[in-house]
Parts: structure tokens; sequence; C-alpha cells
């Protein structure tokens, strides 16, 4: 602010009440002499928080006092009340203290409010007369040369000494009322301003501005930085409701959620119980009756209820061949269930992957007689794999069964091979083939595919799309390739270690 | 003639079983619960038991290890008569005290040759 800053805010801080003239000091920008007037602005605690204040120039008084005609050889002096001196005859003099001068007479000055004194100077000797302002406490002196006075008569000068020291005085009379005007009166209404800011926090405050000078300009720039506060205050708040709104609506519809999450959680568990408990209750009371449908037509088509004729054995057939097919058809239906619900734990143990595919090959020598196929079966004499024994036996059963549906004459292969930690066992026939766009939906379930011209082959829909379940739950990969009308190759790929095989 | 115990709460799979070892010459002894086919066991000692699983009262596994605790040294074979089983099933059974294992919907060539094992 100015050099009288750390002066007038700790003047402030001790009585911020008051609206306080600092001590005159000399400007930066110019060799004026100034004097500042502050007051402190004051939060509603009463807690001090800034100074409103403003630099006055004494530019005008110095320049009449220094410009002043006093006799001949005369000057005036304007000293304030230590001493020091404002006004001079010239700049060097300027802020100087009387008592500088080192004169005993000039002592008289500083105790007595007017009177006059002898003055030394280049041994030319000079009466100094001064009066001193009630309201500043500043001196006015002229410095006259005794030769003049002498020479002149006495009470002409006097008087004409009285009429000036009248008249300076008045002058420091005017500037206070100047000041009083133009600078107090604005920078209390400032200070009100701030203060009744600070105690209502209602930043729709203005001051009414009177002035054009520097005091009107500092209150113009108040109130345009008030509604520039107060414009962003209002954003402010404004930003700030809204926000709290969002979050407000946020936190409840997170609330919410979580509910509805917490909600569908326990029902999906209880769901998911329901299910096991319907697979667990649906294999149970859905084979009973099949096993016994299965086990009486057995009964009479072996003939141990007693003779039956080619007729009765022919639909007996039709019966227990459907009855099996519903049973297959069950059992696929509860092994997808449980291999997708996660309860299905594959039993791993070393075995000799030739000797089951030996037996596949037995089960379905019986089926293949009489059909004109031949089934063969190309392995070595043992291939050791760690795996679930059954669970190979069932893919390349349904492999083989596969095949056996589809192809009407030539041949349908087994085979198996080792290769880099892993095995390949393949089924290959010679029968229809598999379209190229029919083979992506093959491993879905319930997806048959239809040949044209062919019957309709009878099953469940499940088969391959259990077999890769299984095939992925042994940590293995199954696939086809086919050419249509030329046959099919399904593959069944085994890593030789379960537990080193990747997922 | 040999003694076969039947322990089998379905009265048609038991039907079932009874017609099909009449008519191959034994003699047939029935129980419809778990525990009422431990104390005939106990007390009949019969040749071979067909024991199924899922009974009413104590299951077939039960039943088995009762048999077992309670039997002096002659072992009677046990042979399960269960539902189709996921694989690892057979181990178990034959962990349990069981000594064979039969699998429903029952083959009669298998069923017949599986019970001559142990007779």
């Amino acid at each position: 602010m100015t050099p009288g800053e750390d002066h007038g805010i700790l003047l402030q801080k001790n009585d911020p009440d008051r609206i306080v003239i600092t001590e005159h000091y000399r400007s930066v920008t110019t060799p004026d002499i100034n004097i500042g007037v502050e007051k402190a602005l004051v939060d509603e605690n009463g807690e001090f928080f800034g100074v409103a204040g403003m630099d006055v120039t004494l530019e005008n008084l110095t320049s009449y006092i220094s410009e002043m005609e006093v006799g001949k050889g005369g000057w005036a002096v304007l000293i304030d009340e230590n001493g020091d001196i404002l006004v001079g005859r010239n700049e060097e003099e300027q802020l100087k203290n009387i008592s500088d001068f080192g004169q005993e007479n000039l002592e008289k000055v500083m105790g007595e409010i007017q009177g006059y004194t002898i003055l030394e100077e280049d041994s030319e000797e000079y009466y100094l007369f001064f009066n001193t302002s009630a309201e500043t406490g500043w001196k006015i002196c002229l410095v006259v040369p005794v030769f003049e006075i002498n020479y002149e008569v006495w009470g002409y000068v006097i008087s004409n000494i009285i009429v000036l020291l009248l008249s300076l005085t008045i002058l420091s009379i005017l500037i206070l009322i100047g000041l009083e005007k133009f600078v107090i009166d604005p920078i209390g209404k400032l200070s009100e301003s701030s203060g009744l800011i600070a105690e209502t926090g209602n930043l729709e405050h203005s001051i009414k501005v009177e002035s054009q000078d520097e005091i009107g300009n500092l209150t113009r720039s108040f109130n345009q930085m008030m509604k520039s506060i107060n414009k962003s205050n209002k954003a402010l708040k404004n930003s700030e409701r809204r926000l709290r709104k969002l979050n407000d609506e946020l936190e409840e519809k997170v609330k919410k959620r979580t509910e509805d999450l917490a909600h569908a959680n326990v029902r999906l568990k209880e769901l998911d119980r329901l299910k096991s408990m319907f697979i667990a209750s649906m294999s149970h009371e859905l084979r009973t009756p099949l096993n016994s449908i299965i086990g009486f037509t057995s009964l009479l088509l072996m003939g141990m209820a007693g003779e039956i004729s080619d007729e009765q054995r022919k639909q007996l057939s039709m019966v227990k061949s459907s009855a099996n097919h519903l049973l297959e058809l069950v059992n696929d239906v509860i092994d997808v269930s449980k291999i997708e619900a996660g309860q299905v734990d594959p039993s791993i143990k070393d075995f000799n992957l030739s000797e089951v595919l030996k037996e596949v090959e037995e089960i379905f020598k019986i089926l293949f007689k009489g059909k004109g196929i031949k089934l063969s079966l190309k392995t070595p004499e043992e291939i050791i794999i760690e795996s679930d024994s059954r669970r190979v036996r069932q893919i390349i059963m349904n492999f083989v069964s596969n095949a056996l549906k589809f192809t009407e004459k030539g041949k349908i292969e087994i085979k198996a091979g080792r290769r880099k930690g892993r095995v390949k066992i393949t089924v290959s026939d010679t029968g229809a083939g598999i379209k190229k766009e029919d083979i992506k939906k093959l491993f879905r379930q319930f997806s048959r595919i239809q040949t044209r011209g062919a019957p309709r082959v009878e099953g469940t829909g499940l088969g391959l799309y259990l077999s890769k379940k299984i095939a992925v739950l042994l940590k293995g990969k199954i696939g086809v390739e086919s050419i249509f009308g030329k046959g099919s190759k399904f593959y069944l790929d085994l890593p030789l270690k379960y537990k080193g095989g990747r997922k | 003639m040999k003694k076969i115990l039947i322990v089998e709460d379905n009265e048609k799979n038991m039907y079932f079983m009874n017609f099909l070892l009449k008519k191959n010459n034994y003699e047939v002894i029935k129980a419809a619960s778990g525990n009422v086919g431990v104390r005939i066991a106990l007390e009949e000692s019969p040749d071979l038991i067909l024991m199924d699983i899922q009974l009413p009262d104590i299951d077939g596994l039960k039943a088995a290890g009762l048999i077992r605790e309670s039997e002096a040294d002659k072992k009677i074979p046990i042979i399960a008569v269960t539902s189709y089983t996921m694989s690892g099933d057979r181990e178990r059974l034959i962990r349990d005290g069981f000594t064979g294992y039969v699998e429903k919907p029952i083959n009669i060539k298998d069923f017949l040759s599986e019970i001559k094992k142990y007779l």
C-alpha cells in the first residue's frame, strides 16, 4: 500500500473504530509529502481482517508555502508536531528535524504554541515567527531577516505576519475539512460496508458514489468488486446446491441399487438352491418310472413272463427304445444342469485310454452288425492318461453314436495318438458330412442338423453340447472337420496330465 | 437255493427284482426300508443283499455300514442298486462296504451275471 502501511495497520489493530491519519511520509514517486488516512476492517467477531485507506499528497500545500513571499529575503516553513520539516525552502530541508540545525533558540518553537525567536544562518540573524494549528499540531513558521524588520516599520511587518499566520492556520483547517469530506467520510462508508458485509454475509451491499475523484474511483472499484464477488458467490452457491442435490440423488440411487442387488442376490441364491433341488428331485423322480418301464419291457421281451408273438415283440421293442431315448434325454439334461451349476467335479486318476476305447468299440460292435458299416479302432496298446475315464468314454460314445446315426455305408474309425503332452482321439465317418454354415451350430444346445431327404434322426440335441462342456471340464477341447457329402471327423484333445494341463 | 435279501422301497422295482430272481431260482426276502433291511440281514443271514441307495429312513450307505459293523465273521456280499450315477460313485460305494454295483435301469443279463459272481 504505502510506506506508512505498517504503522497504520498497527494503529488500526489497537483502535479499530478510529479513522486514523497517519504520520506524514515522503511519497515514493514524487518529492511530495504524503499523509495516509486509514480505517480498520473488522468482521462480526471483531476480528481485524484488513485496512481500507488512501494516500493524500500535500502537494498544493507545499507548493503554496514554498512559493510564498515573505518580505524580500524571508521564507515560510511548515513543521509537524515533532519538529520535522514538511515544507521548507527546498527539498533538502524536507523531513529534517529542526533540532538538527543545532540552534538552542529553536527549542522555543517546539515548546510554545506561538511566538518568535532568533535564528542564525550564515552569520545573518533572522526572526522566526511561529503559530500552531490546533487541529493538526503542525506549526507554520515565517523566517524574516532581522535587518529587514529593522528597516521596515515594526508594526506593519508584525501585522503582516499575523495575517499570514492566521490565514495559514485557516488553510490547515480547510485541508482538514476537505480531508473529512472527501477522504474520511467515503473511507468510513467503505469500512461501514465491509463491516456490514462481514456481519450479515450479505454481499448485495454497495456504497453510494458521490465523488468523481480517486475516492470515488475507489468506491466504484469497491462496488465493482463487491458485484463480482457477489456474482461469483451466487454462482458458487448455485453450483454447490446443484452438486449437493446431485450427490443426494446419486447416494439415493446407489442405495436403491445396492438394495435391489442384495434382493436380487438373495433371490438368485434361492433360485439356485431351488434349481439344485429340482435337478436332484428330477433325477430321481423321472428315472424311477423309466427304470420300471425299461425293466418290465425287458422281462417281457425275454419271454420271462410267458411266450410273446412277433408283433408283441416288435411293439415292446419300440416301447423299450422310446423309454431308453427318454432316459438318455433326462440324463443329458441333468448332466448339463449339474455341469452348468458347477456341481460336477471330475474324478481324476490315471487310466489306460486304449482300454476305454476298446470297451466303446465292444459296445458298438453289436449295433453295427447288419448295418453294413465297418467299425475299426486304431490305437497304441497303452496310452496312460490322467483324466476322468467315465467322462472320456461318454464323449467318445457320443461321437460314435452320432457317426452311426448319420452314416449309411462305409466305415467309422476311432483313432488315438499322443503328441506333445496331449492325446487326440478322433472319430471319423464316411457319412453325410456337415455344411460349413452348420458347423458353428453343432455344439449349441438343442441344435439339430437336418439333412434334406434323410430321415429325421433321433437324438437329444444335447449330446455335443454336453460333450463340449465335459471336454472343458477336463481341460480339453473338442471340434470337428467335415466335408459335406463325404464325411466328418470329430476329435477330442486332452492333456495327458490333467493337473499340468492348461485351463 | 441261495437266499437273496432285497432292500427296496419302490414297489415296482421290488416286484421286478423279485420276479426276475424267482424265475432264476433264488429265494427272496424283502425289506422296504433301511432299518428293516439291517434287522433282517442280521437275523436271516442271506447269501447276498441287493441294496437300493435312496431309502425312506436310513439310506443304503448307512444300512450297509450298520450291517458291516454288526455281522459275524462271514461277510455277506452287498450289491448296490443305484440310479445312473456320476463317476466316482462306484469307488465310494466299494469303500463304504459294498461288494458290487448294479446300475438302473437294470440290464437283465448284467444283473444276473453280477449276482452269480458272488454266489
